[in-house]
């Protein structure tokens, strides 16, 4: 684990790592992918983090509050976006019923509430696969 | 235990027989004409961009026509994160054991 | 009430536990808040799920709702009918006694706080799918739906502070992980015939399909049958429970017993008689295999229970049993046999759930896990005994105890169909029952005490152990409404 070149490499390569995860999640709409792959790569740049730079550095810059905070609330944020249709009058879950604009096919915002939930899934799914490293790996030691 | 074994592998090449019965009479792979192409795939692919206002129509399906399932599949995972929490931390003063 | 508020009841008994699960993990600290919360989410609950029967019976709520507005084949839709209102309202009542109960009680069998807050997500997730379940009218969201059923599950198993519960977890984590494979492939099978997800469309196709592609479908019946069946313990399957329920923390086996399983029966009905109409079942032979393994299931898992010492296992075998009787029930076709099936299962539930935490709050005080240690404890406990044998004479089936009546019909309902050897094992599961319940009964009253120091629990623990009692005998008296939504329910699926 005290790699030189391991450690630099490392470094260099997790932002590119995290922004393509995040790529990946914005443009679920209209490229292929999504929010679930996104979330797992965004989630593989920190576990890379940890397991090159130690558990103890990586729960440094990821406290477990933070963790616990967006795995409760990324969920029910989708569940916030459910009752978005409630409240308009229409069932749960509705997009376009709910008279929600649409956007433009093809450009970040297409999908109306579709981008939305699926920022929200994207950071829930990141931070169960963080949260499920982090806890075995506290067992291993 | 030998004979044991036989009958596992007596039961197993049975299940393995009639689990082949059936899948021969499965739709053929690909055939235009098999059932599941039917008035629900063809609103999906024609109609998704219309009603969704997203070219994936993947992403369509998943997060609006059947979001309720996405829903729960999220809540699995948050179910995964809790139950390993729960296995895994140790309550203090009772190490080890397991 | 609000128009917003009728409309939408199913949504919100759906999410109300949700959001309270995804609230609770950052309020892990306050316990008292926590308490708190849970106690509003099972009266809201009750309250919601009265309500909701309330307007079944008397047509005032659409049974159909679409799920984003879009309609059936393409949507998922939530199907509102006296069935789904039938086991709300069953999860309703049971979930409210098991929140009391567990109130400033669970530090001991979980661990820390965190851990506690943890046990309490697990339990709500399990309460919202099982309200999913209750309501989903879609092949999919069923596998999705059992997916968090098990993995909450698994996760109470495993919740428990002691050597031996990450053992019994894995077990069963592996088992119902088969479980869930064997649903979703009948799940598969059925979906690339039909070309639907939705119960009703899927329906009318394999009854047009079924004589081209026989195999197909009894293929996935029996997927279907065996994967539900290992999850909700039919009787060869139940291999996983004994260890599971007995570890589990208490609330937790009053849950696991009295509810889960229930869940997932609850769904294998309504994929035999929403997807599969009876008459397919009849003709590819699905009934005699359900009905054979329930008649195996009452005597065998009932002797099995006998020779058990250790109290919850006693009870956690009895489980298995009683759930023979739900399969023999189901496996008559006929609308008494299945009304009793329903009314035994709510029965059940409540009378097992009695019986886990009365069992519980036992063991917990005299730190005695055996049966032959708990002589005397009717002196000592005199409530939690008074509880314990209430709910034991229910499920015995002795008249004006809840158990009568669901036996009742289920004998009813054999004779029906003329199957004289189904109504013999109905009576003789009675009294393997007693077999297995009265002497702990006995021993606790005539028996000279052995446990020096042990007394009754705070008033919460009481106050659950007593509504849960009230419980057992009031389904007994008057079964009325709940009785009449069976009925119901057992006539909805029987006339396509």
């Amino acid at each position: 684990m005290r790699d030189f070149v391991l450690k630099r490499v490392v470094a260099v390569i997790i932002p590119f790592i995290s922004l393509y995860g995040f790529y990946v999640i914005l443009h679920g709409a209209i490229s292929p992918g999504g929010s679930f792959a996104g979330g797992i790569i965004v989630a593989l740049s920190v576990i890379a983090f940890a397991t090159i730079f130690g558990l103890d550095r990586a729960k440094e810059k990821l406290p477990e509050k933070i963790l616990v905070w967006t795995d409760s609330y990324g969920t029910l944020w989708y569940v916030l976006m459910g009752l978005v249709g409630i409240v308009k009058g229409v069932p749960f879950l509705s997009n376009r019923l709910a008279g929600i604009n649409l956007g433009v096919p093809g450009t970040l915002s297409a999908g109306g509430l579709i981008a939305l939930i699926g920022i929200g899934v994207g950071i829930r799914v990141a931070s169960t696969m963080i949260t499920l490293f982090f806890t075995m790996m506290e067992e291993e030691k | 235990m030998k004979i044991r074994n036989l009958i596992f592998l007596l039961i197993i090449l049975l299940a393995i027989f009639t689990m082949l019965i059936a899948v021969a009479e499965l739709p053929p792979y690909g055939s235009p004409d098999n059932p599941v192409h039917n008035m629900v795939t063809e609103r999906y692919i024609n109609k998704a961009l219309e009603e969704t206002g997203v070219n994936n129509i993947v992403t369509a399906i998943v997060l609006d026509y059947r979001a309720y399932d996405t829903l729960f599949e999220t809540i699995v995972l948050f179910t995964a994160a809790i139950a390993v929490y729960v296995t895994l931390k140790k309550a203090k003063g009772s190490e080890g054991g397991e | 009430m609000p128009a917003v508020i009728t409309a939408n009841l199913p949504v919100f008994l759906i999410i109300l536990p949700l959001i309270a699960a995804f609230i609770l993990p950052t309020i892990a600290r306050r316990q008292r808040l926590q308490e708190n919360l849970l106690l509003v989410v099972g009266s809201l609950g009750l309250l919601g799920a009265g309500y909701l029967v309330y307007l079944v019976m008397h047509g005032g709520i659409s049974s159909v709702y679409q799920m984003g507005g879009w309609p059936a084949p393409w949507g998922i839709e939530l199907q509102v009918d006296n069935l789904a209102s039938f086991f709300l309202l069953v999860v309703a009542l049971i979930i409210l006694p098991v929140f009391l109960y567990s109130r400033r009680n669970m530090a001991e069998e979980v661990g820390s706080r965190e851990k506690v807050a943890r046990f309490y997500v697990l339990i709500l997730l399990l309460i919202g799918a099982l309200a999913g379940m209750a309501l989903t009218n879609d092949l999919f969201n069923v596998y999705v739906l059992v997916e968090v059923a098990t993995i909450s599950c698994v996760g109470l198993v495993s919740s428990r502070n002691h050597p031996l519960s990450a053992e019994a977890a894995f077990r069963y984590l592996i088992l119902a992980t088969f479980g869930s494979a064997l649903i979703l492939g009948g799940i598969g099978f059925i979906y690339i015939i039909t070309g639907h997800l939705n119960m009703g469309f899927a329906a009318q196709e394999l009854v047009q399909v079924w004589q081209y592609r026989p195999h197909v479908v009894w293929m996935a019946l029996i997927f279907l049958l065996a994967g539900f069946g290992i999850k909700a313990a039919l009787f060869p399957l139940h291999l996983w429970l004994p260890d599971a329920h007995s570890i589990a923390p208490t609330p937790a086996s009053a849950l696991l017993s009295g509810l889960a399983v229930k869940g997932y029966l609850i769904c294998l009905f309504k994929f035999f008689y929403r997807v599969a109409v009876p008459f397919l079942l009849q003709e590819l032979a699905i009934d005699k295999i359900m009905k054979w393994a329930g008649l195996l299931g009452i005597v065998l898992a009932s002797l099995m229970a006998i020779r058990q010492d250790e109290l919850k296992r006693r009870l956690a075998f009895s489980t298995v049993a009683q759930i023979g009787y739900l399969f023999l029930g189901a496996s008559l076709m006929n609308t008494r046999g299945l009304s009793g099936t329903f009314f035994y299962l709510a029965s059940h539930a409540v009378i097992k759930s009695a019986l886990f935490l009365s069992a519980g709050m036992m063991i917990s005080v005299t730190g005695k896990k055996k049966v032959s240690q708990l002589a005397g404890i009717g002196k000592k406990m005199p409530v939690t005994t008074a509880v314990f044998t209430i709910a034991s004479l229910g499920l015995v089936g002795v008249p004006l105890f809840s158990g009568f009546v669901g036996k009742w019909y289920l004998l009813l309902g054999a004779l029906d169909s003329g199957d004289f050897l189904s109504a013999l094992v109905i009576i003789a599961g009675s009294v393997l029952c007693a077999a297995y319940l009265f002497p702990v009964v006995r021993l606790a009253y005539f028996e000279p005490a052995e446990i020096k120091e042990a007394q009754d629990p705070g008033i919460p623990q009481k106050l659950a152990l007593v509504f849960l009692a009230v419980l057992v005998v009031l389904l007994g008296v008057m079964p009325g409404i709940v009785l009449e939504l069976a009925n119901r329910a057992a006539l909805d699926l029987l006339t396509p």
